[in-house]
């Protein structure tokens, strides 16, 4: 008995120990060499480039031009041509006439390039001063703490300078998005954290793939530079209060620009208005319950899609549009072939852009007529308040929806139903805009023209210190040719 | 009693050592029930599998994998416990006509299947981190998406 006990433990033990033993040692998961560390606070991408070369190498080529395959976003492409945005939509030169972006406003380069531009383009782009970093540099956080809020107003060439001389030209780096310990994602540009917390989003509990979005929302985001009455700035936010994750809207963005004065940030030359800005705001647009954001696809997942390089597989860090990559991203849920698939995309932009040309010319004849009626003002004619108020409200709201499909860099792709939505809002409100000014001229006894005419000409010529003049090649015509019906060539004054 | 407790344990053992030679036998000999039991064929032989068995038959990049090498944990021990498991669990759904009209993978399938695509994908992986299944992209290994649908049968 007393010697039974402990051979049936030991045997029940051997047993089941061996049970484990088996089930236990699984082969050890494959890890590629670790080459090398990256210190903590280094900027440098050729160093996280000897622990990483892959990658690296993938992140240069955001330097070379791509191939011309995207018919609207023409970027830095093989011709090596900087193209124009105010020629592209000759309206946005009229409608942004007054500060810099009616000056220079180029479809932009790869992201190696995003701070050397900032420092090629129009003087008058950088008027705001430090803050223009913060968007640019993987150094604006840090500076943004060091020199607290001195950053945002003071002249932007000085704050450049802050930045260590090998660095003053580097634009998105791997410590943007990546601890250096171990590659997980983080958000190193604070505005964004800020931003979370006002949609209700906490900044520490965000799921990998939520982040393969957010790492973008850093900077392809709109923004607002609240100013004192200096018109210096004092601060930099996202115009997300009121929103929820995948609900940022237009309705929203304009309650928020009305609430203070402090955001009005430019005058409008042609209207005179002091008028709010949005910027690429492609987070907000593409997470409004757009088709793919609903299917949980990640900007990463397009933009840098996976691929093989040798045996491995790494995400694509030359960041540019799928179009000039063959719909590479596409095809691997997309079973179609390259070129159904860029028809698909070219449809859509075709019909963007033929609804921004109505959205954009109908803003650009109000805004015409609003300074008819201040010259008529001006001039002692008294112009019936009730109409005039409710065709400003109008055109405000108008002229913001036009601004933000203008600056959302996908051309309808992102979110083609509601680009489409913005639009057809902005055509209405513009178009009761217009009624109600003529409504209100006649009544004072002003002749207001059928067609009015833009003079864009002395919008597109002549600008800034280089100077710039219309590009008529560059020009985004109506693909479906219904603009001339509404703005005859005749009366665009080009 | 003294002498007869050893005596029973002596017949006890005695059983046990015949019914487990014959098991091994019919198991791993001759018959090869073991072999066949992780065959796509014998997964497939309850009707209410077809379309997923004629969808793999159909399929690429995965037809010299079996079933089990996707479906069951490969290292030994969890292996033999999860085919013992699902196994039963299967038999008697099938068997009590309580198949679903479409079937699924549950949760804890998807995380062996993920298991197994991890295990023979390590290199291509290595370099990447990924939450999401691997067939929220690859849709066309599972069974549904891979062009055979029209062999569901009603």
């Amino acid at each position: 008995m007393k010697l039974r006990k402990p051979i049936f433990i030991l045997g029940a033990v051997m047993l089941w120990g061996s049970v484990l033993l088996l089930g236990g040692c699984s082969p050890p998961k494959s890890e590629p060499v670790k080459t090398g560390t990256i210190a903590d606070g280094d900027y440098d991408p050729a160093n996280w480039g000897k622990v990483y070369p892959l990658e690296y190498d993938y992140w240069l080529k955001t330097k070379d031009p791509k191939p011309p395959k995207s018919k609207y976003k023409k970027g830095y492409d093989t011709d090596l041509v900087i193209y124009d945005k105010l020629s592209e939509y000759p309206y946005l030169a009229l409608l942004y006439n007054g500060w810099g972006f009616g000056i220079e406003y180029n479809e932009s380069r790869g992201h190696h390039f995003m701070l050397i531009d900032q420092l090629e383009i129009d003087p008058s782009r950088l008027k705001p001063g430090g803050v223009c970093l913060s968007c640019k540099s993987p150094f604006a956080a840090k500076l943004e703490k060091e020199l607290g809020p001195a950053y945002y107003s003071m002249p932007y060439v000085d704050a450049h300078a802050k930045i260590p001389v090998q660095f003053q030209k580097l634009g998105a780096a791997c410590i943007d998005c990546h601890n250096n310990k171990d590659m997980s994602l983080k958000i190193s540009h604070p505005t964004l954290n800020k931003a979370l917390k006002d949609i209700g989003k906490n900044p520490e509990q965000l799921t990998r793939q939520e982040m393969r979005s957010l790492m973008c929302a850093q900077c392809h985001v709109t923004y607002i530079i609240p100013r004192d009455k200096d018109m210096k700035p004092v601060g930099l936010f996202f115009p997300w209060q009121g929103g929820k994750e995948g609900d940022i809207s237009m309705e929203n963005m304009i309650k928020i620009f009305k609430s203070d004065p402090a955001y009005g940030e430019w005058k409008q030359g042609v209207t005179g208005f002091k008028l709010s800005y949005i910027r690429h705001p492609e987070y907000e647009f593409f997470s409004r319950n757009s088709v793919h954001w609903q299917a949980n696809v990640a900007c990463a997942d397009c933009h840098m899609p996976y691929i093989r390089v040798g045996a491995n597989k790494i995400s694509d860090h030359d960041v540019t549009s799928p179009l000039k990559k063959d719909m590479q991203a596409c095809q691997q849920c997309h079973t179609e072939s390259p070129q159904w698939l860029k028809n698909q995309v070219v449809a859509i932009q075709d019909r963007t852009i033929s609804t921004m040309n109505r959205a954009g010319y109908t803003a650009a004849v109000t805004a015409k007529l609003f300074e008819m009626a201040h010259k008529a003002q001006a001039a002692g004619k008294s112009l019936d308040k009730e109409l005039y108020d409710k065709a400003k409200d109008l055109y405000l709201e108008a002229f913001y929806r036009v601004n933000y499909i203008a600056a959302e860099n996908s051309v309808g792709f992102h979110n083609p139903t509601e680009g489409l939505r913005i639009l057809g809002d902005a055509i209405a409100m513009a178009g009761k805009a217009e009624a109600l000014l003529r409504q209100a001229l006649t009544k004072a006894g002003v002749e207001v023209p059928a067609n009015v005419n833009l003079e864009l000409a002395k919008y597109l010529n002549k600008r800034g210190v280089k100077p710039l003049n219309f590009k008529p090649e560059f020009e985004f015509k109506d693909p479906f040719g219904i603009q001339e019906m509404l703005t005859p060539a005749a009366t665009l004054g080009r | 009693m003294r002498l007869a407790k050893p005596k029973i344990l002596l017949y006890i053992l005695g059983v046990v050592l015949i019914l487990g030679a014959a098991g091994g036998f019919v198991a791993f000999g001759p018959p090869g029930i073991y072999a066949k039991s992780e065959s796509p064929e014998f997964c497939g032989s309850c009707h209410v599998m077809e379309p997923q068995y004629e969808a793999w038959f159909h399929a690429g990049a995965h037809r010299r994998q079996k079933c089990v090498d996707c479906h069951l944990p490969s290292d030994t021990a969890r292996h033999l416990v999860w085919k013992g498991i699902d196994g039963m669990w299967d038999a008697l759904a099938f068997h009590s006509g309580r198949v679903p009209e479409t079937i699924i993978l549950s949760q804890h399938g998807a995380r062996i299947v993920l298991e197994n695509c991890q295990r023979c994908h390590a290199e291509t992986i290595a370099r990447i981190k990924e939450e999401r299944q691997c067939w929220d992209c690859h849709r066309r290994l599972s069974h549904k998406r891979s062009g055979t649908i029209e062999t569901r049968t009603p």
